[in-house]
């Protein structure tokens, strides 16, 4: 009988000590499922501007209308080495003409903004 | 020589008639110094404002500001900035490349350990979870180009405000212990890391960037699979982001699927030509003399920014108003932080929360009252257990590292 109580009281102790354990440290469930990110985009009416046709058909491919709208003002120049960046650095493939008449309308745009 | 620099704290390197200069512009308030062309401390007007910012709710993240949604750059409103710990869904979001990965399987998910080593590795989330030994620290994450849209004169860039940072618990492993564990060769330079995210265009440059190799191999810098003790967001580099304690997180890189241990220097646009700074101490240049020099962006300048309230905020004479602050730096932790309401005359200090780590931000409160009526300017000056404190005057052409003297803007009335 008494050996009956000491095995239960170190059956409780143990339970007593797991359940410490457990909430001291509780077992970390990790998520296998598969991941889908869907990515939201947020529509924008790109800014009116001499040769916007041209600017819509090269630059949206990498990225939106913001990376122009959200531009402080800059020089002609300053936007003239962007565009080359782009073509140079991205590899964005615009033929020079049209990466001229983009840079007018990125001075267009932008000058706008004043 | 470069090594050496970029070692270096950063003591001021501003002469004291700029330092002059500035005080006295700062005394005439935001509006002399921009009618004088100065550039450097910008009254907080001119900062991107929250309220006449878009909002947007991505995916796993809360209403954030929408600065590009392709691809997806998104900042925290400076309220978050008042805890400790910046909740994972409303953690700044930056991508460079607009073909992000899109499906992750966890159960199939490979990171490639290559290169310069005795054993190239292919190890699962599971054995990076099992086969080391997990570890933790509390790091500030902070774009390189933060604030670039309060940088005077202005640079091209992504206009952030003051909200591509945040601070975190970051859970992984040591990169160190995973280096061990493929054997890396002697003569080892630098190691690069890239992730699963794509440009549209095949001939765009791959985003990778690279440590050198004792930087990467110090014990520190690690492989996080949690942050603030749950996954990654995805928008935030699940399952897997470098953690570069004390380092812009240009180098933090998400997705994290390559590292590839070097026995020469990595060459490569986003080392070579992006991502660079002044060589000087504290990464200053005007518009009219560019640094000849540049070298990579790396440790984090100290900083101390203004979080709540908003500036131009109003308060009675005699009443309190109390201010709420983080402040920062690349390791050695923050000192102290101090405010002034002369334009830098006196100073007093501010009162500093428990520090959780010295790769954490540490917060700050001030009580400011006054007796006299009127426009007050204050400014909040850290300086780091490093001895590093921060310069009245600030610019590159990149607008990266902002570490000047932040300003706040208060009307006793």
């Amino acid at each position: 009988m008494i050996r009956s109580m000491k095995i239960m009281c170190a059956f409780a102790l143990m339970l007593f000590i797991e359940q410490i354990a457990a909430e001291e440290k509780p077992a970390k469930t990790i998520d296998e499922s598969l991941h889908i990110l869907e990515l939201t985009v947020v529509e924008q009416k790109p800014l009116s501007g001499p040769n916007q046709e041209v600017y819509l058909a090269n630059c949206v491919t990498c990225h939106t209308t913001r990376y122009v709208s959200m531009q402080p003002v800059l020089s002609e120049k300053k936007w003239g080495d962007e565009v080359t960046k782009m073509v140079k650095v991205f590899g964005a493939p615009i033929p020079e003409e049209q990466a001229a008449q983009i840079v007018k309308y990125l001075v267009a745009v932008n000058t706008n903004k004043k | 020589m470069e090594n050496e620099l970029w070692n270096l704290n950063n003591p001021s390197g501003i002469s004291d008639a700029d330092r002059r200069t500035f005080l006295r512009m700062a005394a005439l308030g935001g509006a002399g110094m921009a009618a004088l062309g100065l550039h450097g401390n910008l009254s907080a007007d001119d900062a991107p404002k929250a309220a006449a910012r878009e909002m947007v709710r991505m995916q796993e993240k809360t209403d954030l500001i929408l600065v590009t949604d392709r691809p997806p750059q998104l900042e925290t409103p400076l309220h978050y900035f008042r805890t400790d710990l910046t909740p994972n869904d409303a953690f700044f979001v930056r991508w460079h490349l607009a073909g992000l990965r899109t499906n992750i399987n966890p159960k199939k998910y490979t990171l490639n350990i290559s290169g310069h080593v005795n054993t190239a590795l292919k190890l699962s989330l599971k054995q990076l979870r099992e086969e080391f030994e997990p570890v933790s620290v509390v790091a500030v994450n902070q774009c390189s180009g933060n604030s670039r849209g309060i940088f005077e004169p202005h640079v091209p860039g992504t206009q952030w405000g003051n909200g591509a940072m945040g601070n975190a618990r970051w859970t992984g492993v040591r990169l160190k212990d995973v280096l061990a564990k493929a054997g890396v060769k002697a003569g080892a330079m630098e190691v690069s890391f890239q992730g699963l995210d794509v440009a549209p265009l095949p001939a765009t440059p791959a985003f990778i960037k690279a440590l050198q190799f004792d930087r990467a191999n110090d014990g520190e810098v690690m492989i996080a699979y949690e942050m603030n003790g749950a996954d990654l967001p995805m928008l935030n580099g699940y399952p897997l982001r470098l953690v570069v304690p004390g380092w812009y997180s240009t180098y933090w890189m998400k997705t994290l699927s390559e590292i590839t241990v070097l026995d020469q220097p990595f060459k490569g646009f986003w080392m070579d030509k992006a991502y660079r700074i002044p060589y000087n101490k504290t990464a200053n240049e005007t518009a009219e003399k560019l640094a000849e020099k540049t070298i990579p962006i790396h440790r984090m300048c100290v900083r101390s920014l203004f979080v709540f309230p908003e500036t131009n905020a109003r308060v009675g004479v005699n009443q309190s108003l109390d201010l709420e602050g983080v402040a920062f730096d690349g390791g050695s932790g923050i000192k102290e932080v101090e405010i002034s309401s002369d334009a830098g005359k006196t100073w007093a200090k501010a009162d500093l929360k428990p520090s959780l780590g010295n790769y954490s931000w540490r917060r700050w409160s001030f009580r400011f009252q006054s007796a006299t009526k009127g426009n007050v300017q204050l400014l909040a000056r850290a300086t780091s257990n490093s001895g590093e404190t921060q310069n009245e005057i600030h610019w590159n052409r990149s607008g990266y590292q902002r570490g000047v003297i932040e300003h706040f803007d208060a009307v006793v009335e």
